[in-house]
């Protein structure tokens, strides 16, 4: 019997069943460079671990300090030794409940479909899962493999992640994948919680999902701007040139957040909360080579 | 070139622009009501502008474009419903008001608002709108006259107090028209008039139909009062008649009635002014009628003053007939008698001078005839000529002979530079037949009366409302008479010739001083006609506008309004075309 978390609020169900239903057997693909120094049991591919699988014709690219010396000096044949994949792959999955991310209901579930997609095929890929919930401060969920399940509370924390890096400092996986779910609509500065999701992990992961109507806001004569965070307000009239203006901040905003994520080696993929809620399209997250 | 000027034909339909401008307010409101939308950056979007003083929350929003238009194109339309056009003010036809000036104006019920104050509200809403154009005051009394020629800015409160005894209201739209042609004309009333209304005139009437009872008709005479009490309802009155000094009367009258009432004077009160009040709780809507007061004066009996230098026989005769006559009355020493009875012609203060040549032993027998009247003088009316014997004194007289026996003036007038009034008796009293002839007692009442009309002050001490009043002014005087008003107000009334008139605009007790002399004069509101509220009623009709008017030839611009707005129609359908939900 399936059990759901009590206290959610009335999009997470669905949002789940979509994931679930969406990822299938999708797995989370782990990382192609990974050290082989750790892990406990044999992958399915040949990596530079320690065990020896084969050897296998060179090929150029291949690292010279896989050819098998003695080998070419029986043989006089270029051959390069290949290790079976020896991995254990760890993935934290953060989703941020921050209250910018439940402007819309659509941009609410769109985010719990990406971290339960993202859990779903860390599970069947056999990651170590982690989920952590952003409220604030961190909170790991007891059962991360099953979505059903996780101890889901709404998006209202009054901060994003981005604006208290100091609390984004729960015990994460070393060497994992490291996936933060989350819409980066806060004025901080991204270096901090970027570097501490990049230190240490072997893949680090940035989902910035955004609602299509915070991506082309409607036109309208008087507007009262609420910020749902701060609860700031800003009465403007929402004509051509404020909303020329809005683009182009928001264009600034995004190529900062993904100038600070290539200098940290973090992948930043802006998502639309349409294409997760309500029907889910996956195929961006297989492009990018999260899944497989 | 002329200066035009823009006017509007039908300007009260201007006031459609009213309901337009609330719509449009309520829409600007509307619009400018803000929607809350929740954002998650609120740092990714504009920040309003702000006062350098900052903090003020009151901000103005400019409506959209299209609201501008939509407000032009209303107003446009607005103005082409009200007629406009261009004139010059040579070609601007003049209006004429006719304020009704009778007494009913002022009828009201308790707390309501009578004819005359709805009338003059009216007036100033109305005339809000053509300040500038020519108007043409008439005052509508008994004789209808122009009191102003100027603008709508005239105070004519100042003129229209509503105190004449009626109002000739044809009159007056004669007079206007003779005064202004082509002009457009204003009644004022109090109810429809009588007579038919061209199209150039309009007519505004706010009174109503009011039971009344009222004092209609007042008379002094030395004894006595004589009034007449009505009750113009339709119900029986029970009033009251209240007599300062005097007593307290109850009443009662029947519908319609209108009752003659005397009241005796007591000796006591006989040189003193009277008041009559008629009470009733019921039936007072007009209240100047409800109260007069009667001055003693009209009948007082002239003061004389014989001169020693006449013969004695004229001097016991005069004597004897005075003092048995209750029209005269010997002056005191000190006084300024009326009548200054002399046997030759000397300087006399009194207005009135009786020159007696009474020279004895003239030549001309006594004769008793004929007797003959040369003119219808005060002095000789009613006489009974061919029973008296006379014998002249001289055998001329100087002024115009009134009486002449044969061919002897024996009675002559004449009026010297200073208008006071010489008349001339050649008479010798030792021949003439005695005081016991009927002759005499008419001719003193006859030199009474004669005496009455000429003597210092005013002609009459109690008049009505609408009157002249006509004071004759003493010499010391200096031809100037002031004037004070039972309202408090003061003026100054130069005489011509000693003759000082004016017609007072208010009822009530007006006190007149001249040099030494003062004297009141009581001016009634009483007017049977005005009293009787049972015709006035609200009325109203307009004018057909100056189209009606014969020489009105103006430049019409409502096509040009109707064209504007056409265009700025398409303009504004070009711009939601091409704008679509242009914010």
């Amino acid at each position: 019997m399936t059990m759901s978390a009590t206290g959610a609020p009335p999009y997470f169900r669905p949002a789940v069943e979509r994931a679930l239903a969406a990822a299938g057997d999708a797995e989370l693909t782990a990382p192609s460079k990974v050290s082989g120094l750790d892990g406990q049991r044999n992958g399915s591919r040949t990596g530079n671990a320690m065990e020896f699988s084969e050897y296998r014709e060179y090929r150029p690219g291949d690292d010279l300090r896989r050819i098998d010396w003695r080998v070419y000096a029986r043989s006089e044949q270029l051959m390069t030794k290949q290790y079976a994949e020896e991995v254990d792959p760890r993935c934290d999955i953060i989703l941020d409940h921050s209250a910018s991310m439940a402007t819309t209901e659509r941009k609410a579930g769109a985010a719990v479909t990406l971290a339960a997609i993202f859990a779903t095929a860390a599970a069947n890929a056999g990651f170590s899962l982690n989920v952590w919930h952003a409220a604030g401060t961190f909170r790991k969920d007891p059962e991360p493999a099953t979505p059903y399940l996780w101890a889901f509370s709404p998006f209202d924390a009054p901060v994003s992640p981005s604006a208290n890096p100091a609390a984004f400092a729960g015990p994460f996986f070393r060497r994992g994948i490291r996936i933060l779910v989350t819409d980066l609509m806060g004025p901080d500065d991204p270096a901090p919680v970027l570097s501490r999701l990049a230190d240490g992990a072997k893949r680090a992961v940035v989902v910035m999902v955004l609602d299509p109507l915070e991506l082309e806001p409607e036109p309208g004569s008087n507007v009262m701007l609420v910020d749902i965070e701060t609860g700031e307000e800003r009465e403007l009239v929402l004509n051509e040139g404020v909303l020329a203006r809005y683009h182009e901040r928001l264009e600034q905003h995004r190529a900062m957040w993904a100038s600070a994520a290539v200098s940290r080696g973090v992948l930043l993929l802006p998502l639309s909360a349409a294409d997760f809620n309500p029907v889910v399209r996956c195929d961006r997250l297989y492009r990018a080579g999260l899944l497989k | 070139m002329n200066d035009f000027f823009l006017g509007f034909e039908h300007p009260r339909f201007l006031w459609a622009a009213l309901p337009v401008f609330l719509l449009l307010l309520a829409l600007y409101l509307l619009h400018r009501r803000s929607k809350t939308r929740i954002v998650s950056a609120i740092f990714l979007w504009d920040r309003p502008e702000r006062s350098p003083n900052s903090g003020t929350k009151l901000k103005f929003r400019f409506p959209p474009p299209l609201f501008y238009l939509e407000l032009a194109i209303l107003l446009l339309l607005t103005a082409a419903l009200a007629a406009p056009f261009l004139a010059t003010p040579e070609t601007y036809p003049p209006l004429a008001v006719i304020l009704d000036d009778s007494m009913s104006m002022q009828a009201k019920r308790p707390g309501g608002k009578s004819p005359l104050e709805a009338g003059t509200e009216f007036l100033r809403d109305e005339l809000k709108g053509q300040p500038d154009r020519r108007v043409l005051w008439i005052l509508a009394g008994q004789k209808p006259g122009t009191v102003s020629d100027s603008n709508a800015h005239e105070d004519f409160t100042r003129f229209w107090t509503a105190n004449a005894g009626s109002s000739d209201l044809a009159a007056a739209v004669s007079l206007a028209r003779q005064k202004a042609q082509g002009c457009e004309i204003l009644i004022v009333t109090d109810r429809k008039p009588e007579f038919g209304l061209a199209p150039d005139t309009a007519c505004f009437a706010a009174g109503e139909p009011l039971p009344n009872t009222a004092i209609v008709n007042a008379h002094r005479s030395a004894s006595r009062i004589s009034l007449e009490a009505a009750n113009f309802s339709d119900a029986p009155a029970d009033a009251v008649l209240v007599t300062e000094p005097g007593e307290r009367r109850r009443i009662g009258l029947a519908p319609k009635e209108i009752r003659r009432i005397v009241l005796p004077i007591s000796p006591g009160h006989a040189g003193a002014p009277v008041k009559i009040r008629l009470e009733n709780a019921g039936g007072n809507d007009l209240s100047c009628d409800d109260e007069v007061v009667l001055e003693p004066g009209d009948d007082a009996p002239v003061s004389c003053r014989i001169a020693d230098t006449l013969p004695a026989a004229a001097k016991n005769t005069l004597r004897l007939v005075l003092d048995n006559n209750p029209d005269f009355r010997l002056a005191s020493p000190g006084e300024t008698p009326d009548l200054d009875i002399m046997s030759a012609e000397t300087e006399s203060p009194a207005p009135v001078h009786l020159f007696w040549f009474a020279v004895p032993n003239f030549a001309a027998p006594p004769a008793s005839g004929p007797l003959l009247r040369e003119n219808d003088a005060t002095l000789v009316r009613g006489l009974l000529l061919n029973t008296i014997l006379w014998k002249p004194s001289i055998g001329d007289l100087p002024g115009q002979t009134v009486l002449r026996l044969g061919e002897i003036p024996v009675l002559s007038m004449r009026q010297n530079l200073s208008r006071d009034r010489e008349i001339f008796l050649n008479l010798d009293p030792v021949g003439t037949e005695d005081i016991g002839n009927a002759f005499w007692p008419a001719f003193f009442q006859n030199l009474a009366r004669t005496v009455r009309e000429g003597r210092f002050g005013p002609a009459r001490a109690n008049l009505r409302s609408g009157d002249l009043v006509s004071v004759r002014l003493p010499r010391d005087g200096k031809n100037v008479l002031n004037v004070n008003a039972p309202d408090g107000g003061k003026t100054t009334v130069h005489a011509v010739n000693g003759q000082a008139d004016f017609r007072p605009p208010i009822h009530g007790v007006w006190k007149l001083r001249s040099g030494k002399e003062e004297w009141e004069v009581s001016v009634m509101g009483i007017h049977a006609g005005e009293s009787d509220l049972s015709g006035a009623g609200a009325f109203r009709c307009d004018s057909s506008g100056l189209d009606a008017l014969p020489y009105w030839s103006p430049i019409r611009l409502s096509w040009v309004f109707l064209l504007l707005a056409a265009l700025l129609l398409a303009l504004h359908q070009v711009l939601v075309a091409r704008k679509g939900d242009l914010p």
